[in-house]
């Protein structure tokens, strides 16, 4: 079975982070793993960016924490697959079930 | 069941991302995790009985530390940097880890996640 990356990231699209994660999980995609992004704080402005959708589109799976998405008001973009507004229950998920957690803050 | 040690260095006041990684820390345990929450740094002042974080732009601290223990998770604060800072009294519930203990805690985690 292929191994997963996940991944936290916490800031939003104008700081480098986001760009490191987009370089990291394409590559990771690329050497055939799976990709599991958790976007929570100002994170969750990065689901609204169109290199983050379209990660989603090319299979990464991103999940949001909803309370911290509508505490800044982003709203939820219908079409988008792998792109699921969750909570952090999803988070704990995601840490006991990827082969590597790392985190972006 | 893994491991998650969750290493908070922010201070805070004036943002929540300390508060934040409190309650991501509990929302941890939904996993069946045993979670580890590591204050270090200018968070220890978080640790500070009369300090107000929410007050001024923090969020609070009190319900995740309290929701922590109900939940006999551990909760540490960094030796060094408590002194450093003079934070000298800690919330029920709240160790002081050592920093040669941290640094063999976090090889000893399966999942570190650093704010």
């Amino acid at each position: 079975m292929a191994q997963t990356l996940g991944i936290l990231l916490t800031t939003s699209p104008e700081r480098a982070d986001a760009h490191t994660v987009i370089q990291l999980a394409r590559a990771a995609r690329a050497q055939g793993r799976g990709v599991r992004i958790f976007v929570m704080c100002d994170g969750a402005h990065n689901l609204n960016t169109d290199e983050f959708q379209k990660l989603a589109l090319e299979g990464a799976e991103i999940v949001a924490c909803s309370q911290n998405a509508l505490e800044r008001g982003v709203e939820e973009v219908e079409g988008i697959p792998n792109v699921t507004w969750g909570s952090q229950y999803d988070f704990a998920q995601m840490t006991g079930e990827c082969d590597r957690v790392i985190s972006f803050n | 069941m893994s491991v998650v040690t969750v290493l908070v260095r922010d201070t805070a006041f004036g943002s929540r991302r300390t508060a934040e990684a409190m309650r991501m820390s509990v929302g941890q345990t939904l996993g069946d995790h045993d979670v580890r929450l590591v204050l270090a740094e200018d968070a220890v002042h978080a640790f500070n009985a009369d300090a107000r974080p929410a007050m001024i732009g923090g969020g609070d601290m009190q319900r995740p530390i309290e929701t922590l223990r109900m939940l006999d998770q551990q909760m540490y604060a960094e030796t060094e940097s408590l002194e450093m800072r003079g934070v000298s009294e800690l919330p029920a519930g709240v160790k002081r880890i050592a920093r040669a203990d941290l640094a063999e805690m976090l090889v000893q985690s399966d999942v570190v996640l650093t704010w």
